[in-house]
């Protein structure tokens, strides 16, 4: 019986981060050394996991010899076949966050913007000679600046140390993957404006082709929900709050619903939950759960404050679980699209 | 362990017998119009040193070449054009240029990854001469690819016709940028059409495109050439080599024509009516060129267009149908690539753009590849498998009487053997079968597979069977 191939980055944030994902998860991974390059997890039975170097994982896909992975948007769309069998299941799974991005030297006043870099290409075609660009992401870059009219540039393989290729020499400018932008200030480049090429993170990618295979299309869902689950449960955060019915001037916890109906940020993901608080105090008080955004958080305390809320807390929420799981509707959807599950 | 996908790769092809024989009989019949011409057949190596086609002396996109690394090392690539290995060729084994004028024909795949149309090699035949820059070579060309072609299609064959120098002029009275220049040839399509300034006008800016007009606010900002250097000393006063790859003067070049800005939105409009008349012209040559000499009337472009009407013009010397002949100012090809008189071959089931074949005059090649620009050069190129897409070709097997000789006893060997030796020597196409289980089963069979006769032995008595 065939068991699902799960496919991690070896070394390096992905790595790191992948652990953690699936720690948070319930799927921790149980490898007994560094030095061994598989792994297992033991909370799910029938899956093998594979330690790669992340720029290897896509073309593990595309042959078939991974079903899942995780692995930077940027390499996988850099390395993967454009009518291969992969594709991203979960595309912001919210580590290994980067831009790859466009730098030229800092000197170069001339060149704010990507049509300030068009233009120079064609001065220096005029010259006779082409831009040269040092960069490990090829493909990437060679179709972005097609598409935006730029042909007249060569492509400088790189693989370490590219920052320094415009100072030595042996490029002009580069294209590279860059976090906070320091490095490429200490290089003395600038990112030209537009010249972001792609937002990259770390994503759940899956083979279509094998995990077309019943035993196995069995065995990924519970690894797409779960990471889901715990990806969607990370956007929101559990308030609960005390409310004096009294004060609010009403006889019963149904009538909150009007004043909660009219205040977006009090309606949570489907509208609070109440609980009769058992206290000494006058009056009859109600204990409310809402389910928010966390980028609401304080917007939702300012509020509460407003309504008389007391005793505010929050919780971390572990998992939430929509009616579908969008990943695994995906994958389904895809498949479906290529022939029947065997 | 998985089983290994060994499935062609995506865009590519097998070929089979019928096919490969309309292939090989185009291009024998190729090579034999051409040769008549004077056209001697060369075959360059199907990989090259990739920095060849990054020069972009053809007009290949970076993304679309195939490129690896060999196994010595060498950056190489699937050639994606013939003309850059022949004008290596020409570079290489020849130490003195220019040349007299040389013609030369090929035939094969070139490569292209096309992610759209999802193939990704031309079946090309095509012919290029150089060192001749004289209308004599636009017309020998436009009319050697004209006849062949009628060859082929016959009279379904339909031509355009344009000139890339005249629409170039164009541009250049109106001193127009080098990126506002691709705009325009890249929408010619969009000019063509009775589309709204504004909306083209829009688009322009989308591209990235500004005008004099858009840097009014900004004029306080243009600085003298020496205060560019001043500043830039300044601000990178501590690194010697802070300009990196450029020259300072290139940066302050960069800098000035910023901010000088001779495009205005209304010479750009003006620029863009001009265009969208010409190319908008559909007449016969007489009234095409008198038209378009009108349009021009303020433009000095009358050695291109009294060219472009003499190269049509001759064509019927060569006793080509001027009729067939659409005059189309609009067509360019591909841009940047070709820079005088262009045309394109297609038949009355293909649409314009999706035409078999074309050429024309592309004399900044041997500028773009070793910086010699007296290096004139025209040609043109067939896709074979375009051509010959609903067109039957003569298949040379049928010439032949395909025969079988059944094995129905293995004693019967050497007999059969002999028996294949003596036909063969009279012509006939000779397969020996013994796979069938009865001479009824493989009369079957041949009654499907073009069998002309089946030959077979009874008591070492030789017998035939014609189907």
């Amino acid at each position: 019986m065939k068991r699902l191939s799960f496919a991690l980055p070896v070394s390096g944030a992905l790595y790191d981060g992948s652990m953690d994902l699936l720690k948070n998860c319930g799927l921790s991974i149980s490898r007994s050394n560094n030095r061994v390059y598989t792994a297992t997890i033991p909370s799910l039975s029938g899956i093998d996991v594979m330690f790669q170097r992340q720029s290897d994982i896509p073309a593990r896909l595309d042959s078939n010899v991974a079903d899942l992975g995780i692995v930077g948007l940027d390499s996988f769309y850099e390395s993967k076949l454009d009518n291969g069998n992969s594709l991203v299941l979960i595309d912001d799974l919210g580590f290994g966050k980067s831009d790859l991005v466009l730098a030229v030297p800092d000197a170069w006043l001339d060149v704010k913007n990507l049509v300030d870099l068009a233009d120079l290409s064609f001065k220096m075609r005029d010259q006779g000679r082409d831009l040269r660009i040092a960069t490990k992401y090829p493909r990437l870059v060679s179709r972005f600046l097609n598409n935006n009219s730029i042909y007249y540039f060569n492509i400088v393989d790189a693989s370490g140390g590219i920052e320094v290729a415009p100072y030595i020499g042996y490029a002009d400018m580069i294209c590279d993957i860059t976090d906070t932008g320091n490095t490429l200030r200490q290089n003395r480049l600038k990112i030209i404006e537009n010249g972001t090429i792609f937002s990259s993170q770390a994503a759940l990618v899956g083979n279509l082709e094998t995990l077309a295979k019943t035993n196995i299309f069995s065995t990924v869902k519970p690894v797409i929900e779960k990471i889901e689950g715990y990806m969607n449960a990370k956007k929101y955060i559990r308030v609960t709050v005390n409310l004096s019915l009294t004060d609010l001037g009403l006889s019963s916890p149904e009538d909150l619903q009007a004043v909660l109906s009219s205040n977006h940020i009090l309606h949570g993901l489907k509208g609070p939950s109440f609980s009769h608080v058992l206290t000494t105090e006058p009056g009859q008080w109600i204990s409310l759960e809402l389910i928010i955004s966390i980028d609401q958080l304080l917007p939702c305390i300012e509020e509460l404050r407003n309504l008389g809320g007391v005793s505010i807390t929050t919780s971390d929420l572990n998992m939430l679980f929509y009616k579908d799981s969008i990943g695994y509707s995906k994958l389904v959807q895809a498949i479906s699209l290529i022939g029947d599950i065997e | 362990m998985n089983k290994l996908n060994l499935n062609k790769v995506l865009g590519f092809k097998d070929k089979y017998s019928e096919e490969i024989s309309v292939l090989n009989d185009l291009n024998s019949k190729f090579f034999k119009f051409t040769e008549k011409w004077g056209y001697t057949q060369i075959s360059p190596p199907i990989i090259e040193k990739t920095d060849l086609f990054s020069n972009k002396i053809s007009s290949s996109l970076t993304s679309n070449i195939y490129y690896f690394t060999d196994p010595s090392g060498q950056e190489v690539s699937l050639r994606p054009d013939f003309t850059s290995s022949i004008i290596r060729m020409i570079f290489e084994n020849n130490e003195n240029l220019p040349l007299n004028e040389i013609r030369y024909s090929y035939s094969g795949e070139i490569y292209r990854y096309n992610n759209i149309s999802n193939k990704n090699y031309i079946s090309q035949n095509g012919v290029e001469f150089i060192g001749n820059d004289s209308l004599t070579s636009d017309i020998e060309i436009t009319a050697l690819a004209i006849l062949f072609s009628k060859e082929i299609v016959g009279n379904e064959l339909l031509v355009s016709v344009g000139h890339v120098g005249i629409i170039s002029d164009v541009l250049n009275y109106f001193k127009l940028s080098d990126r506002e220049s691709i705009f325009i040839l890249q929408n010619l399509d969009l000019i063509s059409k009775d589309n709204n300034l504004d909306f083209i006008i829009n688009k322009a800016k989308d591209f990235g495109l500004y005008f004099k007009n858009d840097l009014i606010n900004l004029q306080n900002k243009s600085f003298s050439n020496n205060e560019y250097s001043r500043m830039l000393d300044f601000a990178f006063s501590n690194d010697s080599n802070f300009s990196q790859t450029r020259e300072k003067d290139s940066i302050i070049e960069g800098l000035a024509n910023k901010y000088e800005k001779n495009t205005t939105v209304e010479i750009f409009s003006d620029c863009i009516n001009l265009i969208s008349k010409l190319i908008n012209i559909d007449d016969n040559l007489e009234e095409s060129v008198s038209k378009a000499n009108k349009i021009l009337s303020k433009i000095p472009v009358k050695n291109n267009l009294s060219d472009f009407y003499k190269i049509v013009s001759s064509l019927k010397n060569y006793e080509i149908d001027l009729s067939k002949i659409k005059i189309n100012f609009g067509l360019v090809r591909e841009w940047g690539y070709y820079s005088g008189f262009v045309f394109n071959l297609y038949n009355k089931n293909l649409l314009e753009k999706n035409n078999f074949g074309g050429g024309g005059r592309y004399n900044s090649l041997g500028n773009s590849i070793n910086n010699n620009d007296s290096f004139p050069a025209t040609g043109f190129a067939i896709d074979n498998e375009k051509l010959t897409k609903n067109i039957k070709l003569k298949n040379n097997n049928n010439l032949f009487n395909k025969i079988v000789i059944f094995l129905k006893n293995q004693n019967d060997y050497d007999l059969a053997i002999k028996t294949s030796i003596d036909e063969r020597k009279k012509g006939s196409i000779v397969t020996l079968e013994s796979k069938f289980s009865s001479i009824n089963e493989l009369e079957e069979w041949s009654k499907n597979n073009d069998i002309f006769e089946i030959i077979y032995f009874e008591k070492s008595e030789l017998i035939r069977r014609k189907i």
